[in-house]
């Protein structure tokens, strides 16, 4: 028998479909970064946004999760795209995600 | 006030007017119109052109066919045209921007739904917004002994890459040829199946392509007939072995002899997968970066390159395939291909386990597993972000593949860039992917990639290499070098089009299509 089904689409809808209580005030955040941004920005080689951060601006601010970076430039790179990097549009995340992925870009190491 | 490019024929009342009534459909959040509400996000930033080159004047996002139909059925009435994307990530040929200034970008990033994993014929059907990164996280999630095949970039969408006959890195790397049943949108809102997918109570549309009757999938393919809203794909089983394998070549001429031993391997199946052979620069900048090597303007000189080999252990040409199958198929057929490729002088062999730490062939690794990553954008960092694709098709020859590289990496360095470039040992053909990197932010820069890019196309089409796909700003130059009988298969194109959508709203220029 196959697997039939109608799943709906990406993951981070899935926590509010569960109807599932947030497990803290960053999980959204956390998972769109994981889906979205992890795969260049996650520290170490191999991972494309990183290697170029520490290319034009030193090592030490090379990983965006470790950077503090000011609400409105995250915003405006993900809306705008920099460098290599693509832009993404409201159909991937919308306006509220974005914010979410900000608070959580944001937010002291956990 | 603003200035937004507007469709042809249109004035912006018009526009406005549509998209009010493709608010109703959507919502009024899903006509994105503003810069500030995230337009931006739709402008294709890695071009060798300005953006204002292919600006659209607004994007509008259904969320299900049903939507799609009637966006659709305003357009046509009204006169909108629409550039299709699926995820938007047809990055080095476009991104989400529409050939035409004011297209309006019709996105279907919202109709991301898995409708159908089938485990046991090993097919999934999807919609266009499924992303290779979302389908192989839902296998994984659901222990799905099914292997995806995706192109380097995880953010792509399934069906999105498969109808622009793009490729991948397990023995399902055509992802045309795995494409089976599609479901398509008119321009005037008529919604049909192919193949067996026409009958009402089809239990094979996923299973057999060609159904009864004429075989249509393929016009809707790199073109702007129809829109596709499911495709059936097909997918590997996992198999019970995999041995990926890493060979270098020391240098450039090698190419020759690497080629001829290629076919013979690849025309009977023994090399399961597409062998890919890339340049010292293509596999060195997934680990470094040029301003290690070298500083100055103008291609990176051979002293720095030799220096760069030596320091990453790569070889002028770096080729990357593997075996599937069961522990015994794998063996034998792994004599064979040590065997060939150790007749190239100073080839050095890397099975799984060596390099280890090298996020090349890690990554490369990965791919042929099916294995979604976004590694392959590091060498985007070699120049800084702008990069547009040369992709010929040649004949799988040494004397081709010489000639063919010769051309662009002589013109390449002509015009002051580096040569950058995979080879895809296919069925009986290879393409060549050059990848033009350019500092998007240096004028200059553009320009010459603009020039050098034309006269690539020329001076291949003058040695009779077509491109298989083409970055937007050169659909039409590409299109004009087919041009066998006074260009007729494009006229054939251009009577399917008037047939299917006489008042042109599809994709205006895709591929060198208009409307007349």
């Amino acid at each position: 028998m196959g697997v039939k089904g109608l799943l709906g689409g990406v993951l981070l809808v899935a926590v509010g479909l569960n109807g599932q209580v947030a497990a803290d005030e960053y999980e959204q955040g956390r998972e769109l970064y994981r889906f979205y941004c992890s795969h260049c920005h996650n520290p170490g080689e191999g991972h494309p946004g990183t290697q170029m951060l520490a290319s034009k601006k030193g090592v030490e601010q090379s990983v965006i999760r470790e950077q503090q970076l000011p609400a409105e430039y995250i915003r405006t790179v993900v809306r705008r795209g920099l460098l290599e990097m693509a832009p993404f549009r409201p159909t991937e995340f919308n306006d509220a995600q974005l914010d979410e992925l900000i608070k959580y870009l944001r937010a002291d190491q956990p | 006030m603003n200035n937004r490019p507007l469709p042809d024929g249109l004035s912006e009342a018009d526009l406005l007017g549509g998209l009010a009534r493709m608010a109703e459909v959507v919502g009024k959040k899903w006509v994105i119109l503003e810069p500030e509400a995230g337009l931006t996000a739709y402008y294709d930033t890695q071009s060798t052109l300005p953006i204002s080159a292919s600006m659209p004047s607004g994007a509008v996002a259904p969320a299900n066919t049903d939507e799609l139909q009637k966006v659709v059925k305003i357009a046509n009435e009204i006169g909108i045209p629409l550039w299709t994307i699926s995820c938007g990530k047809n990055i080095g040929y476009g991104g989400p921007a529409p050939r035409k200034p004011g297209t309006l970008v019709l996105d279907l990033k919202r109709m991301n739904r898995i409708l159908e994993v089938n485990v046991e014929s090993a097919y999934v059907v999807v919609e266009p917004g499924v992303s290779y990164l979302q389908l192989y996280e839902h296998l994984q999630k659901n222990n799905i002994p099914l292997w995806i095949d995706c192109a380097a970039p995880a953010w792509g969408s399934v069906l999105g890459n498969a109808m622009e006959r793009g490729g991948g890195y397990t023995p399902y790397g055509d992802h045309w040829m795995m494409q089976c049943g599609l479901e398509v949108v008119l321009a005037d809102g008529t919604l049909f199946r192919t193949g067996m997918g026409a009958m009402e109570n089809s239990n094979t549309w996923n299973l057999f392509k060609y159904g009864y009757g004429p075989y249509i999938d393929g016009i809707f393919t790199q073109s702007n007939f129809g829109i596709a809203t499911k495709m059936g794909v097909w997918l590997m089983p996992e198999p019970p072995g995999v041995k990926p394998y890493m060979i270098t070549f020391p240098r450039e001429e090698d190419l020759h002899q690497i080629i001829e031993i290629m076919r013979p391997l690849k025309v009977p199946g023994v090399m399961q997968n597409a062998a890919v052979l890339s340049n010292l620069i293509w596999e060195g900048a997934i680990s470094t970066t040029r301003d290690r090597y070298y500083r100055g303007d103008g291609p990176m000189p051979e002293s720095a390159r030799q220096k760069m080999a030596a320091d990453l252990e790569l070889g002028a040409w770096n080729m990357t395939s593997s075996l599937y199958g069961p522990p015994a198929v794998i063996d034998t057929l792994w004599q064979v291909i040590e065997e060939s490729f150790s007749q190239v002088k100073g080839a050095r062999i890397y099975l799984a386990d060596d390099r280890a730490g090298d996020p090349g062939w890690e990554y490369r690794k990965k791919l042929m597993r099916g294995q979604p990553n976004m590694t392959e954008f590091s060498l985007l960092n070699w120049t800084g972000g702008g990069h547009v694709d040369f992709s010929p098709v040649a004949p799988m020859t040494g004397d081709e593949a010489m000639n063919l590289f010769n051309i662009c990496q002589s013109n390449a360095h002509e015009f002051g860039f580096d040569y950058v470039a995979e080879f895809f040992g296919g069925w009986r053909q290879m393409v060549q992917v050059f990848m033009l990197l350019f500092d998007p932010e240096d004028a200059d820069q553009r320009e010459r990639a603009n020039q050098l890019f034309s006269v690539l196309i020329r001076e291949a089409a003058a040695n009779g290499y077509g491109e298989y796909r083409t970055n937007l700003s050169f659909m039409d130059e590409v299109a004009a070098t087919y041009d066998f009988n006074d260009g007729a298969l494009w006229k054939v194109h251009q009577k399917i089009k008037r047939a299917l959508d006489p008042k042109g709203i599809l994709a205006p220029g895709k591929q060198g299509i208009w409307p007349l």
